[in-house]
């Protein structure tokens, strides 16, 4: 009974460490002409990707291997049955892994913004529940920064909603502009990015009157990504915030790591966190 | 095998799980060794206290995530954070810029900022008011002249070290162009101070937003949302910034995966739990940004020369 006993602690930890844990290294993603056995990163690879490995594998304590793959489907492939740890994936291979991975990380543009999300409004009275409710329907944009204008332009059109969606669009000066032109029933729908729809429903008063009582919210959508690091969704909590934490200062840390690491984004400005969705176009 | 037997096995799977725990991280948990518990510090009297409670929440995340204990310390004042992290009676600390301007002083590279939010249209700031009640005559900077002004501490950024600098930029003399100055304590403290008559005019934060838009954040909103000021009872005559905005600060003598892990864990809250985000005070669509002693170098410059000037002429506030 004992030997049993101990059988069964043995392989009770096996299952589950076969079934949930990371490999003791950290195994990369590399796309490259031809696939191959994940390896010790080769000394003749560029000094970008030779400085990230390094870099990784210093704050992590571990060997980082670098696993060639042919293409970004590939990779999401064998992530997804435990032959890597970590790759950069475009929608369409995440699509295949969304069930068994998540996204961690995307890069934010110098001159672009951040992922901030936007929100579309109605007014209450109104019967629109979703956004394919508002198929030819007229919308106000709260202004003309890139931040109230392009972003929420870009998030309707990854949604199915680009300009020819809409019977009609209204660019307002502000958000005040925006809402007032749907409170008069001069347009169906209002969307504005996430603060300034906070600055406009704000509760200004002690009394706790709702200065948005009449709007309701029909949609809060964030960019989809790109591109985005991806893992698998049994990955130890601690190591994928470790992850997260060593690549968000990698520009202030090692330059030329997160060069190569961002070789992707034009004008990189640096890692941040994204949503474990963050490749998919959600509601 | 009889009912005990089962009984038994069935116990010793249970304990086999528990003892794998969850899966094995790349390092292991060797960093942990001689860690009882990870300490960090707010200070609890610059905001709504029911803020302060629910950052509770930070506690909860990193204490899951580094699995270790985490402590919570609330300092009433300014002095009581930047005296825990400079001493090392905490591990981590969200304190003001001007605040860690002030630990820079006095540990330099041993005390790091590692993140700050950034607002939604990608600023890393906030702003400092002069603010008046509405039913005062005071309505520009030249009709504070021989007026009363309440600061809100010496180690606030926003309602001190700032403003003073800008001031002095815009030609005013701020030890002698007001007929008195002193310190409320706090923002909240200066809000009522200010409420009450004690002073003619309040320098406090403000933020979601600028001087052009309007601001959604801030001691007066915050007030407001209290339900003990009314905002149309205010009005602000003038405003400085933007400053770079409040930082989570670390010992850098603690473990590099300590560091690592909670940076991450406190910079993946905007993305995975957004509502949480903005129910802890975050401003919506902010995040935090990962920044380091640069981002600090103007205010650190700041500090530097309030404190030599302030020896030279006697350290009146």
């Amino acid at each position: 009974m004992r030997r049993f006993s101990g059988l069964c602690l043995v392989l009770a930890c096996l299952a589950q460490i076969g079934a949930t844990a990371p490999s003791p290294t950290l195994r990369i993603a590399a796309v490259g002409a031809a696939p191959g056995p994940c390896a010790a990163p080769a000394a003749s690879i560029p000094a970008g990707e030779k400085a990230y490995y390094a870099h990784l594998a210093a704050r992590l304590g571990v060997a980082v291997l670098r696993c060639p793959v042919t293409d970004a489907r590939a990779a999401a492939k064998a992530l997804a049955a435990n032959e890597l740890d970590l790759a950069l994936l475009d929608p369409a291979a995440f699509a295949q892994v969304a069930t068994t991975t998540r996204a961690i990380l995307t890069v934010r543009s110098r001159d672009g913004w951040s992922r901030i999300p936007v929100v579309l409004g109605v007014r209450s009275s109104s019967h629109y529940k979703s956004l394919a409710d508002l198929r030819g329907k007229t919308l106000v944009f709260g202004g003309r920064t890139p931040a109230a204008l392009n972003l929420p332009r870009r998030v309707l059109a990854q949604r199915g909603a680009p300009p020819t969606f809409w019977g009609g669009e209204i660019i307002a000066n502000d958000g005040d502009a925006a809402a007032a032109d749907l409170r008069t029933n001069k347009v169906d729908a209002m969307v504005l990015h996430a603060a300034a729809w906070q600055r406009l429903c704000f509760n200004n008063s002690a009394k706790g009157t709702a200065p948005c009582v009449d709007l309701r919210i029909v949609a809060r959508m964030r960019p989809q990504a790109d591109r985005a690091i991806v893992v698998r969704r049994d990955i130890a909590d601690e190591t994928r915030y470790r992850l997260i934490g060593i690549h968000m200062p990698l520009h202030l840390e090692n330059a030329t790591a997160f060069a190569w690491a961002t070789t992707w984004v034009p004008n990189a400005g640096e890692f941040e966190p994204a949503e474990s969705l963050a490749l998919v176009a959600t509601p | 095998m009889g009912r005990s037997g089962w009984a038994g096995l069935a116990a010793i799977a249970v304990l086999a799980l528990a003892g794998c725990g969850k899966p094995p991280t790349p390092e292991g948990s060797g960093w942990r060794s001689g860690i009882k518990e990870v300490r960090m510090a707010v200070s609890g009297s610059n905001d709504d206290p029911m803020l302060v409670k629910r950052r509770s929440v930070y506690r909860d995340r990193l204490s899951a995530a580094l699995g270790l204990p985490v402590k919570l310390y609330e300092s009433s004042d300014y002095n009581g954070v930047i005296q825990a992290i400079s001493s090392g009676q905490v591990d981590l600390a969200q304190i003001a810029g001007g605040a860690y301007a002030n630990v820079e002083a006095q540990v330099g590279s041993l005390v790091a900022p590692i993140l700050t939010p950034r607002q939604a249209e990608g600023e890393t700031g906030y702003y400092s008011a002069v603010v008046v009640r509405a039913d005062s005559p005071i309505r520009s900077m030249a009709d504070m002249k021989g007026r009363s002004l309440g600061y809100v501490d010496f180690n606030s950024t926003s309602g001190y070290l700032v403003p003073r600098a800008k001031f002095r930029e815009q030609g005013i003399d701020p030890e002698t162009y007001f007929s008195k100055t002193s310190f409320a304590g706090g923002h909240t403290q200066a809000v009522m101070a200010l409420a009450n008559g004690q002073f003619d005019a309040a320098i406090l934060q403000a933020s979601g937003g600028d001087p052009e838009h309007g601001f959604t954040r801030g001691a007066l909103h915050t007030m407001v949302r209290r339900g003990f000021v009314a905002l149309k009872d205010f009005r602000i005559i003038w405003t400085a910034g933007p400053i770079p905005s409040e930082a989570v600060v670390v010992r850098t003598d603690r473990p590099q995966a300590l560091i690592d892990t909670a940076r991450g864990v406190l910079a993946s809250m905007a993305y995975d739990d957004p509502e949480l985000w903005t129910d802890i005070g975050q401003l919506d669509g902010s995040a935090y940004t990962a920044v380091n002693r640069d981002h600090y170098k103007d205010i650190i410059a700041l500090r530097a020369a309030d404190l030599a000037q302030r020896r030279t002429e006697g350290g009146r506030p």
